[in-house]
């Protein structure tokens, strides 16, 4: 007879850590901050087993009390009641938790990391065959540090990507798109390109320089057009939603990628859900080189399904996840993801260190983190350090 | 004496650093470690400098496709608003007093109140008289000032837990904060409601037990209370003893809702006054007045920063028949806020503190206006009595200065 593992206890703490640096804004926003933190649900089961998961997609929108209205639906489940598991392969959802997985895709960690140590296999397994061994990644946290260190100018950008180089990092996304909202155009304009060029110059040519303008250069196409053909030197390895995804827009881009800087990628999608029929337009005429759905958001097999699609489509747009928040276990989910997905280009890593995390299987060796054979999602909680920071704030949901 | 021309305006992002990471209040997460002073230099051909902040207009922000809350915007405003104008071309002055706003500013200082900070400062400059005395002549020699820094801090440091906020607030009391300001409303989102009520009292009983007698404590629940007046009720109870001097948006402003509100007050006798209004963007909106003529609310606080002076003074006409005080807020206004707020203070009869937010130092020169023993005294000097350390912004900020001319847009 098959074993029960229904849940029947779900632990939620705001767990909090830091960057060790101040993270500055970005083309649209405030400083992204210092400290940082995951809202932690430790699912346990009748069998023994904690599956987790990082909250912070709902508590970023919600409350905890609405939060705790979602969770709640889950107790006294079976962890093999959500998703169609055959084989040790899931194959489909269950319908009557389709709504409620699509809305909460965070949730599907914690399912997902369950199901997999109730089966003894990794949670890549139970998505498909291993296609890799590891995942590179890259330090995603160079945003608009000019305006925090304003004294040094471009070069506090290109110091602290150099601070990522010697801690292991071999790409770096920085953030551009000052002309949009807190720099004069013209004066933003060259500050991009300032950071981008210098970043290049001191890290050296082995490393992989991403750029995400946040839509900054929306309205400002001729500004646009410069940056492309002033960083073609520096080889940029992708350019991230550089304007607002419109079909007209992205023709533009394209040409002048192409002819200025034909090796960068053009990527965008992290605010959808890779469905909406635009991100279709624009892999169909080969505009979007790679899509980025956001992995806690979106969850484990509505974003196995899209690449599977895209894969299918014939069109030759990859899977570049999203992953901020302060997204430990989020980055964790995202390798999981990447061992099965060929298309799979490389982990947005917030850098972020959870002191009560415990995944010694997830190296991290020369820019990229290997793929865990641990059961689940590999993700141990100290729980003696638990209790003693967070027992007294958690909140506790039973059967 | 014919009064200097605007010729030069610059705009410069100031970076303002907290004491230390600020955690969450009840609507938003992390405050953080840092805001941004968006400072506004304004320079005449007589040599006159007036200066304020936009960072009320740097936050309008909605996309790329619109200029509000953009750098671009902000000079636009600013040329068309000031470039070429005189310093006596803003403010109407009877008897040395500042008595309105100019027509033909007027829609620009109503939308923007910032500005009018920066026509009192250039005025009172070019004058050689503080804005102390263009807003109506000194009331008080020194201006309370409480810290506004105690948000949800035990989240930052879980091993501490609810001590943390009457840790922090010792803190203070040791700085020399007297008046110290208590963040609530944990319920609203990050604790269940009756968890985040319990919490709340733990906090503010801890930090009533940690200050002793020798401090006044007020509480600000950012509207966490809403729907949950039973608990709303349980806390005035439960922290009578606290002696609390005002409560602030315990709940959304509402005629029914405070009135319900005063209810629970006869009911358990807390004299707190309630106070409201800092996120009124187009003071007095009919709300407001409708809470403060029954007799509803005991404080009005639209940001200093924000709705400017002339608003301000505008605000206290409309209170006059009121027993309303006036609470400014200075919320992410950096250095200049609490400025703003001092030498409003002084002249104002029905002010009652100035928030202070406690930045460090940064682009401004020490004066005379010294915070001690709970309050700041007067700045000294003409117009808001605030002077650039020259040397420090050259060597640290001028690179992202932007600067627009009379006739001659030019950037660097």
């Amino acid at each position: 007879m098959k074993a029960s593992h229904r849940i029947v206890e779900i632990r939620i703490a705001n767990i909090e850590t830091d960057f060790g640096k101040l993270v500055g804004r970005n083309s649209r926003s405030r400083n992204y901050g210092y400290n940082q933190r995951e809202w932690l649900a430790q699912f346990k089961t009748n069998s023994g087993l904690t599956g987790v998961t990082n909250a912070r997609p709902s508590m970023n929108r919600g409350t905890l009390a609405q939060l705790h209205g979602v969770l709640g639906q889950l107790l006294g489940r079976d962890v093999f009641e959500f998703y169609r598991v055959k084989d040790g392969r899931v194959t489909g959802v269950n319908p009557r938790w389709e709504h409620l997985l699509q809305r909460n895709g965070f949730v599907s960690f914690a399912l997902f990391d369950l199901m997999g140590r109730a089966l003894d296999l990794p949670l890549h397994a139970l998505l498909g065959p291993k296609v890799r061994d590891t995942a590179d990644a890259y330090d995603s946290t160079l945003y608009f540090e000019d305006l925090v260190h304003p004294e040094e100018g471009a070069d506090a950008v290109a110091r602290e990507a150099w601070e990522a180089v010697e801690k292991g990092w071999r790409a770096v996304k920085i953030k551009i798109g000052r002309p949009g909202r807190w720099f004069e155009p013209q004066m933003g304009l060259e500050r991009d390109i300032e950071i981008v060029q210098r970043t290049r110059e001191r890290c050296g040519s082995e490393l992989r320089i991403l750029v995400d303008a946040n839509n900054g250069y929306d309205g400002k196409m001729d500004l646009l057009e410069t940056f492309v053909r002033e960083v073609a030197s520096a080889d940029v390895f992708w350019m991230e939603e550089m304007i607002t995804q419109d079909l007209s827009g992205y023709r533009r881009l394209r040409d002048w990628r192409d002819r200025y800087s034909p090796t960068t990628m053009l990527v965008d999608g992290e605010g959808s859900d890779g469905r909406p029929t635009i991100y279709w337009s624009l892999m169909e005429e080969g505009l979007l080189d790679a899509i980025q759905p956001d992995m806690l958001h979106m969850g484990f097999w509505p974003f196995h399904n899209l690449a599977l699609d895209i894969a299918e489509s014939g069109y030759r747009t990859k899977i570049a996840p999203h992953n901020f928040n302060a997204a430990a276990i989020g980055l964790r989910g995202v390798i999981q993801f990447a061992a099965v997905t060929p298309s799979f280009v490389i982990a947005e890593d917030s850098t972020l260190k959870f002191d009560i995390y415990h995944d010694p299987d997830y190296r991290f060796e020369n820019g990229a983190y290997v793929v865990p054979d641990s059961p689940g999602l590999g993700v141990e909680i100290d729980q003696d350090l638990y209790a003693r920071l967070y027992g007294s704030v958690e909140t506790v949901l039973k059967t | 004496v014919v009064a200097g021309r605007i010729e030069t305006i610059s705009v410069t992002p100031v970076p303002a650093f907290y004491r230390g990471e600020l955690g969450k209040s009840s609507g938003s997460d992390n405050i953080g470690k840092s805001c941004l002073e968006w400072l506004v230099r304004a320079r005449t051909n007589s040599g006159v400098e007036g200066l304020t902040v936009a960072n009320a207009y740097m936050r309008e922000f909605t996309d790329f496709h619109h200029s509000e809350g953009t750098v671009k915007g902000l000079l636009e405003v600013l040329e068309e608003v000031f470039l070429g104008r005189r310093t006596d071309g803003f403010l109407e002055i009877s008897d040395g007093r500042v008595v309105a706003i100019k027509s033909e500013v007027a829609r620009a200082f109503r939308h923007n109140g910032w500005m009018s900070i920066l026509a009192f400062d250039l005025l009172g400059r070019e004058k050689g008289v503080s804005c102390i005395e263009l807003l109506g002549g000194r009331q008080r020699d020194r201006i309370p000032a409480y810290d506004a820094t105690l948000f949800f801090q035990e989240f930052l440091h879980p091993e501490t837990g609810p001590a943390q906020v009457a840790r922090d607030a010792s803190e203070s009391h040791r700085a020399g904060y007297r008046q110290l300001k208590i963040n609530i409303g944990r319920g609203r989102r990050w604790m269940l409601p009756a968890d985040g009520l319990r919490r709340d009292v733990e906090v503010v009983l801890a930090v009533r037990e940690a200050l002793g007698e020798d401090a006044e404590i007020m509480v600000d629940a950012g509207r966490g209370y809403d729907g949950n007046l039973d608990l709303l009720d349980d806390f005035v109870r439960e922290t009578l003893k606290a002696r609390i001097l005002w409560m602030e948006d315990l709940i959304t402003p509402d005629v029914t809702g405070y009135r319900a509100l005063r209810r629970i007050q006869e009911r358990t006798g807390c004299n707190a006054w309630l106070v409201c209004g800092k996120d009124d963007t187009h003071p007095i909106s009919p709300i407001f007045q409708d809470l403060a003529d029954e007799g509803l609310i005991d404080g009005y606080r639209p940001d200093i920063a924000s709705a400017g002076f002339a608003t301000w003074q505008r605000i206290e006409d409309g209170l006059r028949d009121t027993n309303v005080r006036s609470l400014p807020s200075s919320f992410a206004n950096g250095c200049f806020g609490a400025r703003a707020g001092v030498v409003f203070g002084a002249a104002s009869r029905r002010f009652a503190g100035v928030e202070d937010e406690r930045f460090l130092p940064n682009v401004y020169k020490v004066d005379s206006s010294i915070f001690d023993d709970g309050s700041y005294t007067l700045p000294d000097g003409p117009g808001l009595g605030l002077e650039i350390d020259l040397e420090k912004y050259e060597r640290v900020y001028a690179a992202h200065e932007a600067v627009v001319r009379a006739g001659d847009r030019r950037v660097p």
